[in-house]
């Protein structure tokens, strides 16, 4: 080829010169020549202008040159000539030379520019699809709608026209298809039915192989792939070049794989990102099912806190209507004792009255004993009802003239008459936010005590006031100062206990319950009460009761 | 002049005992009718057993009235009484174990002219009748 086309040229200038002999005349037979070396050097490179040289001087040497110097070339002329052919030749190809050498350099230049820019697009549609996937984890709270968004993604950028998601199936040990998404819905239904019932074990078809593998695989054509198993369906749809890679966390959880209509030969780039992006993917999923089984334990939580709740709820309700039952009850049954101790109280009494003279002082004396018996236990009775009534009984709050109840307590209890003992009120009590009828139970009980608990012989002399120190807009405080025996500082604690009596049975009658009333009934009405008392010296109990508002 | 009638609503036994005894010692006069529980008080009182025949069943002067009865308490007769017949007067004094303000406050809102609890001691249920009698009978005018 390169040395025909110095062959061709050189005799079309040989012609050329034979035609033009009548014109050109003498002057330079070689003219013509290079031309064909022109040609040579243009067509054929340096090689084909030297033979077109070559065999140019010695064509024109001998069509020319010898027949009219028949007799002999002067030597001077032939060199002269010869050199002049040669110099002219050696330009000729050198210029031919370097402009083809220039021409190739900047070819060169021109095919290394495009594929750097169809490099760049490439890295660009991967940087967009790795941002997509990016965002698309970082967004979507369901992990089935992520996976759909990826394969979504991944085709539209980076020109797939399906993309599926195989998962293992732990009984079987095979994959299965999980998703498939299609960049047109009406296309490749045979392809994606053929997906959805396929199973691939290790090794087996382009997720079989991935799995194995555990690295990115790229088909350029999968139907001329050994080991694609869907091939015949992938031809008859159209579809070409294939990619998968694994998805991994800590585990293996499955393979992305996508399809092509195109031929397409690996890029390595591509298949290095999907490397990376499979852990990412991998991990997303691990951390939602994380999340999700999270969510599902902290929903369980939350229902059977729920459900205990109501569970205490109504047992709650249940309970306390118990109590109820069990306070109406005991009330009930309290006042039903009652009954027969009246009876056995009564009947004492009458046979004292009716028969008294044909009974012994002893006998009489053993009547009186029942009869106080009967009357201590109605006693118990009767507190015990009444603390039952004041830790459960409606206490409604009013405004309560303290002044005038202390006197009506005074004037109405017998125990408190002049004869028995001195009671005075020092100025004027306050009116306090109270019960009347848990009131009037607090200072009966406070003032019986006050002259109850006297030294043998001794007469009860009992102060009752305010005390205006301790008194603020919203408290009032009322004492009661007695000349009694006083209590022991270590024993004052348990002063207002139930049941707690603190002297010798026999000396003084009570139930130990006066206190126990008096501490809750104050405490009912949002108050407080306490003793400041020394053994001998008497005792002063205190009540701080709220004041009604002000005007 | 009719009868004084003394109704004594009350179920236990020995209170009916104690009862009849201080009223003899009392000098309580006239007739007493004893009725045994709420039921039968409601319907001794309204008429409910003998239709309006007043003949066997004559109108009480004064009912005494316990509380803690069987069947129907004593506000339910209370309150079947002042229900029946609005203009009916007659004195109502209750007389009952219970300590309870709730029974007080009930009693009168129900009609009750007096409230009294049982005197421990047969003396003291004697003291109470004859300052019922010296009420109710010798200087107060019944309608």
């Amino acid at each position: 080829m390169t040395y025909g086309v110095a062959v061709v040229s050189v005799a079309v200038a040989l012609v050329l010169s034979k035609l033009l002999e009548p014109f050109l005349g003498d002057a330079r037979p070689y003219l013509a020549v290079l031309g064909a070396v022109v040609v040579g050097v243009w067509h054929g490179g340096w090689r084909s202008a030297a033979f077109a040289a070559l065999i140019g001087y010695l064509g024109t040497a001998y069509l020319f040159v010898l027949p009219r110097h028949a007799a002999g070339v002067p030597a001077r002329d032939f060199f002269e000539e010869l050199a002049a052919y040669l110099i002219s030749c050696g330009v000729v190809i050198s210029l031919g030379e370097l402009w083809h050498r220039a021409r190739r350099r900047a070819e060169q230049h021109l095919t290394s520019l495009e594929q750097e820019i169809v490099e760049r697009k490439e890295g660009e549609r991967r940087l967009i699809a790795n941002l997509a996937i990016a965002q698309i984890l970082a967004e979507s709270p369901q992990l089935e709608d992520a996976v759909a968004r990826v394969l979504q993604k991944v085709c539209a950028t980076l020109r797939w026209q399906v993309g599926a998601v195989w998962i293992p199936d732990a009984d079987e040990n095979v994959l299965r298809c999980l998703k498939m998404w299609k960049a047109f819905p009406d296309k490749f239904a045979g392809f994606e039915a053929a997906s959805s019932e396929a199973v691939f074990a290790r090794g087996i078809g382009l997720p079989g192989r991935v799995w194995s593998t555990l690295k990115p695989l790229w088909i350029p054509d999968v139907p001329r792939d050994e080991n694609f198993p869907r091939a015949p369906v992938a031809t008859a749809e159209g579809l070409h070049a294939a990619l998968a890679f694994p998805i991994y966390g800590e585990k293996f959880l499955g393979i992305m794989e996508f399809f092509s209509e195109e031929i397409r030969e690996p890029d390595e780039a591509m298949l290095a990102m999907f490397g990376v992006i499979g852990g990412q993917i991998g991990q997303f999923i691990e951390r939602k099912r994380a999340d999700e089984a999270l969510q599902k334990a902290q929903g369980e939580l939350k229902r059977h806190a729920t459900k205990l709740e109501q569970m205490v709820a109504q047992r709650t309700a249940k309970l306390s209507e118990t109590v109820q039952d069990l306070e109406a009850f005991s009330y009930s049954i309290a006042h039903d004792m009652r009954a027969p101790l009246r009876s056995m109280q009564g009947f004492s009494g009458i046979l004292k009255q009716d028969y008294g003279d044909k009974l012994d002082a002893t006998a009489q004396g053993y009547l009186d004993r029942l009869g106080s018996a009967a009357a201590r236990m109605d006693r118990l009775i009767v507190d015990i009802l009444n603390y039952s009534q004041v830790v459960r009984g409606e206490l409604d709050l009013g405004i309560v003239d303290t002044h005038k109840l202390v006197q009506d307590i005074i004037c109405s209890y017998p125990q408190f008459e002049q004869t028995h003992a001195d009671i005075s009120i020092e100025g004027h009590l306050p009116s306090v936010l109270a019960n009347e009828a848990a009131l009037t139970q607090v200072m009966s009980n406070l003032l019986g005590n006050a002259v109850k608990f006297v030294a043998p012989g001794l007469r009860p002399c009992v102060r009752i006031g305010a005390n205006p120190e301790v008194a603020s807009d919203e408290r009032a405080e009322l004492w009661v100062q007695d000349n009694g025996i006083g209590i022991p500082r270590d024993l004052q604690k348990r002063l207002f206990n139930m049941f707690t009596r603190l002297h010798r049975p026999g000396l003084y009658e009570g139930t130990g319950i006066g206190l126990a009333i008096v501490k809750k009934a104050v405490e009912r009405m949002g108050g407080s009460v306490g003793v400041d008392s020394n053994p001998g010296q008497g005792s002063r109990f205190w009540v701080q009761l709220r004041r009604p508002m002000q005007q | 002049m009719k009868e004084f009638l003394t109704v004594l609503v009350e179920d236990d036994e020995d209170d009916v005992f104690f009862f009849q005894r201080a009223m003899q010692k009392a000098d309580w006069p006239g007739a007493i009718q004893i009725l045994r529980n709420g039921a039968e008080a409601i319907a001794y009182l309204t008429g409910a057993q003998t239709g309006t025949d007043r003949r066997q069943h004559p109108a009480p002067s004064l009912v005494i009235l316990d509380l803690n009865l069987p069947i129907n308490t004593g506000l339910d007769v209370l309150e079947a009484l002042r229900n029946h017949d609005p203009d009916n007067t007659t004195p109502v004094v209750v007389l009952t174990s219970s300590t309870s303000q709730l029974d007080v406050r009930d009693a009168y809102r129900l009609g009750a002219n007096c409230y009294f609890n049982k005197p421990s001691d047969p003396d003291g249920l004697v003291k109470l009748l004859k300052v019922l009698k010296a009420h109710w009978l010798d200087h107060n005018r019944l309608a």
